[in-house]
């Protein structure tokens, strides 16, 4: 427990040395933060809207879904550092063919996300391929991955996909009869957006699949003791291969809800690194996928409090990616507790 | 003949921070540790170097905070790793997030202060020279000095290692701080070709030097001619960009993507099999 104590308080440490060097206080860093989360304001002590709210619940959504994709590959013992290029393969798939399939609708919808999940699914094989049969580590090759799908993104939306007529490399906005667009008025009442319902009832439908059904049953145990698996007549390479494509699948599924859903469009860097925060949310998750909603949330709270410390007293929103740093090496640690203690 | 010295001197100087970063990852990944957070300690390093060179005007005391710097980030690697036996790839994840977080922080309150980050840098040539003559001097190290077979023998076996009066957590506290010391000097180079920090410049380095080593084989000298090549790859994707060749003009991102596509179907066991040491990533 003191070892515990003593890496929090480095943390802490850590912290206030960044906020000393940026010359903010720590009163105001913490009141601007908790009023970015909460959209309660303190100096009016009275509740201002569901603004901040909404924009985490608007920040999570992709989290979630990207979140799952990893959680499932690192349950087989993957870790798919590719979700990001899973991602931006997805979501210029399921743009393209919202573009210019012409099927209007929900049935336009259902399609793009299909063609979506599907180029992501095809965006992760060649590492669960070269995993399960060459023996060449999944970190390596998905990152690898990563930046050939920025180079093909830049290519594609640069050349080919380009909106006519427009110098700025970026496709055309989809027409709005397939575009997934939030209910509810931001700021007066909680904006519910439908990739957030999505990545929620997918979670929901994994955690089922996982713990209820006996595929699941081997996915997690060729995960957690490869060799007592094979003993048990679990194909763990079966596993490991299809575990990573249906990782990019869910990656690319949620690449074309974020578009359909939020951007309405495909142009150069509109993720922010999710499939990178993905990571620590999966690690965060714990065992089971509903968890991935908990940690998405609190990733996106993090980012949501530091834009609102930056504006109110100038303090770096880079704060944050410290701090996610910093919690993810604090709950690694506890977990490592806990299973040594067992 | 301009032209191909030009080239030469290109790739020597994209490759070199690739090779340095490789060998550090060489040194701690025979002992053991796997180490994705090669990426966020040049990015510490390149941050710290610039920095220090800047508000010093010394380029050599740049060159030793960067240093400095990514032995930090190492060490925080071996503390979560070996300390806190926490998995090595999540740990390398949370070191590159908080190196992120930390170098983007320093320099938007530098800039926000007006603080001048032009530099000065050592000559190219130092770094180069480095670059070519420290995987020699590992590649040797490695057979021959004491240091360098305990580091083997606990990448190969840490149980055995152990039973035989090696202390694994030992030598792979000292590798990782080799590593660091190797990397922050891949970072020092880095910032002294722009002369300047800018957030986020490593974008993806480390884990190229990581393919490189893995593509070397875990070994020295191919690592570095590996990290070579992606230099090379480097330097002709600017100059091949609008070329026709045999007659199909190539958009330039093809150039861009090809080391990475190289690196995958390496990895496939098409150019040959390469062996991980054994004993990496045991906890």
């Amino acid at each position: 427990m003191t070892r515990f104590a003593l890496v929090v308080s480095a943390c802490l440490g850590l912290l206030a040395i960044l906020l000393n060097l940026a010359g903010a206080s720590g009163v105001d860093v913490t009141r601007s933060f908790a009023e970015g989360v909460s959209g309660y304001s303190f100096d009016r002590s009275e509740f201002v809207g569901f603004g901040p709210i909404s924009e985490i619940l608007r920040r999570m959504a992709p989290l979630v879904i990207t979140g799952l994709a990893v959680f499932i590959a690192l349950q087989a013992g993957l870790f798919n550092i590719g979700a990001e290029g899973q991602l931006k393969v997805g979501g210029l798939a399921a743009v393209s063919v919202a573009l210019y399939s012409g099927t209007p609708g929900p049935a336009g919808i259902v399609f793009a996300l299909l063609a979506g999940s599907l180029a992501g699914m095809l965006w992760a094989i060649p590492a669960g391929a070269i995993k399960t049969w060459r023996g060449g580590h999944e970190v390596i090759t998905t990152i690898m991955l990563n930046n050939i799908a920025v180079h093909f993104a830049t290519f594609l939306i640069a050349g080919p996909l380009r909106k006519p007529g427009s110098a700025e490399p970026a496709t055309d906005y989809v027409s709005d009869s397939l575009r997934m667009l939030p209910i509810g008025d931001s700021g007066r009442t909680i904006t519910v957006y439908p990739s957030l319902v999505v990545g929620i009832v997918l979670c929901a439908a994994a955690t089922w699949w996982l713990y209820r059904t006996p595929t699941g049953f081997e996915l997690r145990a060729s995960g957690a003791n490869p060799i007592a698996s094979l003993f048990a007549g679990i194909s763990v390479r079966k596993f490991a291969f299809w575990s990573m494509a249906a990782s990019g699948g869910i990656a690319g599924l949620a690449g074309g809800l974020h578009l359909l859903g939020q951007e309405g469009r495909f142009a150069d860097g509109f993720s922010p690194g999710f499939g990178f925060d993905s990571l620590g949310v999966a690690l965060l998750a714990g065992r089971s996928p509903l968890g991935i909603v908990p940690a998405a949330m609190l990733f996106a709270a993090i980012d949501q409090g530091a834009l609102r410390a930056q504006v109110a007293t100038g303090l770096p929103k880079e704060i944050s990616s410290v701090m996610q740093g910093l919690v993810i090496l604090v709950v690694a640690i506890l977990r490592y507790r806990r299973s040594y203690a067992q | 003949m301009n032209e191909f010295v030009d080239l030469v001197l290109a790739t020597a100087r994209l490759g070199g921070p690739l090779a340095l970063a490789a060998m550090g990852g060489l040194l701690s990944e025979r002992s053991g540790v796997v180490n994705i957070a090669l990426e966020g300690a040049m990015l510490a390093s390149a941050c710290a170097c610039g920095m220090v060179s800047a508000s010093t005007g010394n380029p050599i005391l740049g060159v030793g905070a960067g240093v400095i710097a990514g032995v930090l980030v190492c060490m925080l690697h071996a503390l979560a790793v070996l300390g806190f036996r926490i998995d090595h790839i999540v740990s390398g994840i949370a070191a590159n997030a908080v190196a992120f977080g930390v170098t983007g922080f320093a320099i938007k309150v530098a800039s926000q202060r007006g603080v001048e980050q032009h530099f000065s840098p050592l000559p190219q040539f130092t770094f180069i020279a480095t670059a070519v003559l420290l995987p020699v001097m590992i590649a040797y190290g490695l057979q021959v000095t004491r240091a360098g077979l305990r580091l083997n023998a606990v990448g190969n076996d840490d149980r055995k290692s152990a039973e035989m009066g090696v202390d694994p957590i030992r030598v792979r506290l000292f590798a990782l701080i080799g590593c660091g010391l190797l990397t922050g000097l891949a970072g020092a180079m880095l910032v002294s070709q722009p002369q300047q920090f800018t957030a986020n410049m490593t974008a993806g380095k480390g884990f190229i030097a990581l393919a490189a080593l893995i593509l070397g084989g875990w070994r020295p000298i191919p690592a570095m001619l590996a990290a070579f090549a992606f230099g090379l790859f480097d330097a002709l994707q600017i100059r091949l960009q609008g070329t026709p060749i045999l007659g199909v003009q190539l958009p330039s991102q093809f150039w861009a993507s090809l080391p990475y596509a190289l690196t995958l179907i390496a990895l496939a066991g098409l150019l040959g099999k390469s062996k991980p040491p054994a004993a990496l990533g045991r906890r």
